[in-house]
């Protein structure tokens, strides 16, 4: 049974790298007795499979791995054994059984992800209005924004409006939200918008930590709070929306 | 997605505010190191705001996190002073050297994992003593934490600092920063011990007080009760308690039943890899054989097994509870353990219901062990390790290490024929009495294993070339061992012999297959001087910790330079440690210490290694060593009694024989 697990990721769990996010899922499985299958072989591990992985530094509500059960089990004992094992900060909140007759390449997670949403709040601000929604039509009305994008093998400027798909500013949060192109094809990082953003808005100094002499920390972690809300196909559909609640 | 639900976890407790601030954590190294929160990790936040805490315990290993996190002494004591409800013991580790820098510029205090509290802040602060290369670090830990490098200087606010491990066995080198020295196993005084500073403290006492109550704790040295004298020459004179009442001797604690003690069932698991990323089963504590280099032979005596179900049950309930992919049996020799047939049966059929794979260390290489290893390993990929320690046989009859050139022959073929190619050796050099021959030896020795594969495995038959490592390591006299009265070399002596043996490996036939490889020389010189060291080296250690020395463990942080200078500063003479002749009589800064063997048991093996006499291991023969005065272990069951030495003699003409009863005990 081919199942779609949501999960969140937040509080200092945000300092767990991707890698270790898979070796912590190998066990929580086992602590909780969930039937995964494994892989052949000499050393064999869960089959997982997760949409995207998350920098370190950033929280989400959002995350998605797809993995497979060799017997039956309903979503709401999967989430409740789940979560009954886990460190504070992790939590499993979906589980859906993904259908069995399409072809694996063409529904696994990692495939179907094209959009991500996210939230970012400005830590510099301390409680002052930000750059507001009017900032923001404009920024969006430019002809084209460049961003410098670090590839592999090329660094190149990219236009990176777009790949943005919505930006909105919500007053009494102070946070912006943000739906940005995800896919293998095209990507883009929410702290790049948020850089060109303020650059655009005349307010750097929000991108400017006082105290950062002896550490080599980007801006972007110190002076902004990203959490990634939830991952979408090209379509606008949740990637848990594909899968179907197991009743029991 | 509501604000709350992200930032509250499922347990509905506040999430810990971190020490260390976002921009500090995402520009080092691991930030994982430093934020705790792991699973099963103890979090007594509740039951500290509702007073019900008495005694905040800081245990910590003064390495970095994933060293640390992978020994299992402080997981057994930590699962044991968390069991006690008035008591939260949490951890903390050395902070990696691109932390260090930042906190000291940033004045950040050291920290505890679990409440990112001040350690400073914490009633104790137990510091496990491991191998002589942490010592810079521990007073790093001091130091970061704000607590006065010397005991003498600290105050009512600073925490009792108690080092425990096997380096404490010497604990003189460390004297001056260190309040007490628990001398032995933590499983039985530790608890008193709480208990007695509870009461000290409920009767408004001092630290003074305290200290001086600590000293009737059994296994606790409090080292500013005593006083040192020493001889013209350097030596010393007198050991001496300074007050009436302190005891001129202390004496090792154990854990005499080790099935029905403290352990972990649920250790912590680690977010990030650790050197040990597994569970680990002690089957056993101490070990049979008295080879007479190695002091964790010595002063574990005498060995004592945890019985059977005991430890089925256990390794069942550590999998369930962590959820680790592997689980490692540990013991100073897995193949003595005389329950080790059942033991890794069941484990095998609970470990493959699990996908959970088994580690096997410390395996004497015979038909049973290889047959174990092809069941639980691919046996392609895997190496085979022998320990013989040394080249030939007259120097292994030298260091006692029961094992002849034949067992290691006939385990390479057995382990060829089973599939095995690749092949792991492990020798010392700059043993006592060792001549140009035994140094060639290594090669040689390990030239025939490789012809042996030739032998055995026929061409069409071969999966693989023959990879042979041979790797030697300085051998470093240790205090409570035969050896304690070993004399060292100079550092390019050291070097000379590491060299010869490499070139006799380049006069090989098989020299492409195999790899040779041998451990700094500086590092062995430190070492040897930090391990049989006295009061008087400690200023010297302070000096090096200030002129930049940490991780001196660590190849890419180690500077002997600085060390030399320190030694140098400080007056303290290198070679009197090292190089200087040690008399029969003399008075050893850890004389002190009772382990149950004797000195004259020590001085007796040192006479018949002299003459490279074999002495049998424990379960052949009793050898009469002291430590049967525990009244436990192996002591206890019945065996041959041959405490004089024409009995051992007659004994020891057939050697090769008496090896197979021990085995076949095993079986």
């Amino acid at each position: 049974m081919r199942i779609r697990v949501r999960f969140e990721k937040t509080g200092n769990m945000r300092f767990i790298g991707h890698l270790d996010i898979l070796r912590y899922f190998q066990k929580a499985f086992q602590r909780a007795d969930i039937p995964v299958k494994y892989s052949e072989g000499f050393h064999p591990h869960p089959v997982m499979s997760f949409a995207s992985p998350l920098s370190v530094g950033l929280t989400s509500a959002g995350e998605y791995m797809d993995t497979e059960l060799t017997e039956e089990m309903s979503s709401r004992e999967f989430l409740t054994r789940l979560n009954a094992v886990m460190a504070k900060g992790m939590k499993v909140t979906e589980c859906r059984r993904l259908p069995e007759d399409i072809k694996k390449k063409n529904n696994n997670a990692m495939a179907l992800v094209g959009l991500a949403d996210y939230r970012v709040k400005l830590r510099l601000l301390e409680g002052r209005p930000g750059p507001d929604a009017s900032e923001i039509r404009r920024f969006l009305t430019q002809p084209e924004v460049l961003a410098v994008r670090h590839g592999k093998h090329k660094t190149e400027e990219i236009d990176i409006l777009p790949r943005i798909h919505a930006f909105s500013f919500e007053e009494n949060t102070n946070s912006y939200y943000m739906r940005l192109a995800a896919s293998s094809a095209a990507n883009l990082k929410p702290e790049t918008v948020m850089e060109a953003f303020l650059r655009f808005a005349g307010r750097e100094e929000l991108m400017q930590p006082a105290e950062t002499s002896d550490c080599k920390a980007l801006p972007r972690d110190v002076c902004f709070d990203i959490c990634r809300l939830d991952m979408l196909t090209e379509d606008g559909r949740s990637l848990g929306e594909l899968g179907t609640d197991i009743p029991g | 997605m509501s604000e709350e639900m992200i930032q509250l976890g499922m347990s509905g407790e506040t999430e810990r505010n971190l020490a260390l601030p976002d921009d500090i954590l995402l520009s080092i190294d691991k930030p994982a190191r430093y934020i705790g929160g792991e699973v099963n990790s103890v979090d007594k936040r509740k039951a500290l705001a509702e007073g019900r805490i008495r005694t905040r315990f800081c245990m910590c290993f003064p390495d970095v996190y994933e060293i640390g996190m992978s020994h299992l002494g402080i997981q057994i004591l930590y699962h044991m002073l968390n069991s006690r409800e008035d008591i939260w013991c949490e951890r903390v580790y050395s902070p990696w050297t691109d932390l260090d820098p930042i906190m000291r510029e940033r004045k950040i205090p050291l920290f505890a994992l679990e409440s990112q509290d001040p350690v400073k802040n914490f009633d104790f602060l137990g510091i496990t003593i491991q191998y002589e290369m942490c010592y810079t670090n521990i007073l790093q830990i001091l130091d970061l934490s704000g607590i006065p490098l010397h005991a003498c200087e600290r105050g009512e606010e600073d925490p009792i600092v108690i080092g425990g491990g096997p380096c404490t066995y010497n604990p003189e080198p460390l004297a001056d920063f260190f309040d007490l020295f628990y001398i032995g196993e933590g499983e039985t005084s530790m608890l008193p011990l709480v208990d007695l500073w509870q009461e000290n403290k409920a009767m408004g006492g001092s630290r003074q007080d305290f200290l001086k109550k600590a000293a009737s704790v059994p296994g606790i040295y409090v080292p500013s009760l005593y006083e040192v004298t020493y001889k013209e020459d350097a030596t010393i004179e007198a050991f001496t308690p300074k007050a009436p009442g302190v005891p001129a001797v202390i004496r090792k604690e154990i854990q005499k039943d080790l099935s029905d003690t403290y352990y972990p069932d649920a250790p912590i698991v680690p977010f990030i890899k650790v050197t040990q990323d597994r569970v680990v089963l002690e089957i056993q504590r101490g070990c049979i054989r008295g080879c007479r280099f190695c002091q964790a032979g010595m002063i574990y005596r005498p060995v004592r097994e945890r019985n059977l179900k005991f430890l089925q049950d256990l390794a069942a309930k550590m999998l369930d509870a962590t959820g680790q992919d592997e689980i490692s049996l540990s013991s100073l020799s897995s193949s003595d353990y005389t329950q080790l047939e059942p033991l890794l049966n069941s484990l095998i059929e609970e470990c493959n219901r699990r996908y959970v794979n088994i580690s096997l260390p410390s395996l004497r290489i015979d038909s049973f062990s290889l047959d174990v290893m092809s069941k639980v390993q691919d046996i392609r990929k895997s190496s085979l390790t022998f320990a013989p320690e040394a080249g030939t046989q007259r120097m292994r009859n030298v260091i006692n290490k029961g094992l002849t050139e034949e067992d290691i022959l006939n385990g390479a073929a057995e382990a060829f024929r089973g599939g095995w190619t690749k092949v792991k050796l492990y020798f010392m050099l700059g043993l006592p009495g060792e001549t140009e021959e035994d140094m060639k030896g290594i090669a040689e020795l390990s030239e025939r294993i490789c012809e042996r594969f030739f032998d055995e495995v026929p061409k069409e038959k071969r999966k693989g070339k023959i990879q042979l490592t041979a790797s030697s390591s300085f051998f470093v006299p240790k205090p409570f061992t035969p050896f304690q009265w070993a004399t060292m070399f100079p550092k390019e002596e050291y070097i000379r012999r590491a060299r010869l043996v490499k070139d006799t490996f380049r006069q090989q036939l098989n020299q492409k297959s195999m790899h040779y490889q041998y451990h700094e020389a500086d590092v062995t010189v430190l070492e040897g001087i930090l391990a049989r060291g006295d009061r008087r080296v400690a200023p010297a250690i302070e000096a090096a910790y200030r002129s930049g020395c940490l991780f001196d463990a660590w190849s890419e942080t180690f500077d002997d330079r600085k060390w030399m200078d320190a030694f140098r500063a400080c007056g303290v003479d290198p070679d009197f440690y090292t190089l200087r002749e040690r008399g029969a009589d003399e008075i050893f800064p850890w004389d002190f210490i009772d382990i149950g063997v004797t000195k004259k048991f020590l001085r007796r093996e040192w006479e018949r290694a002299m003459r490279a006499e074999v002495t049998p291991n424990c379960r052949q023969a009793c050898s009469g060593c002291g430590a049967a005065s525990f009244g436990c272990g192996i002591c206890t069951e019945p065996r041959n009694h041959n405490e004089s030495s024409s009995d051992t003699k007659e004994i020891l003409s057939d050697e090769g024989q008496t090896e197979e009863m021990a085995g076949g005990i095993r079986e």
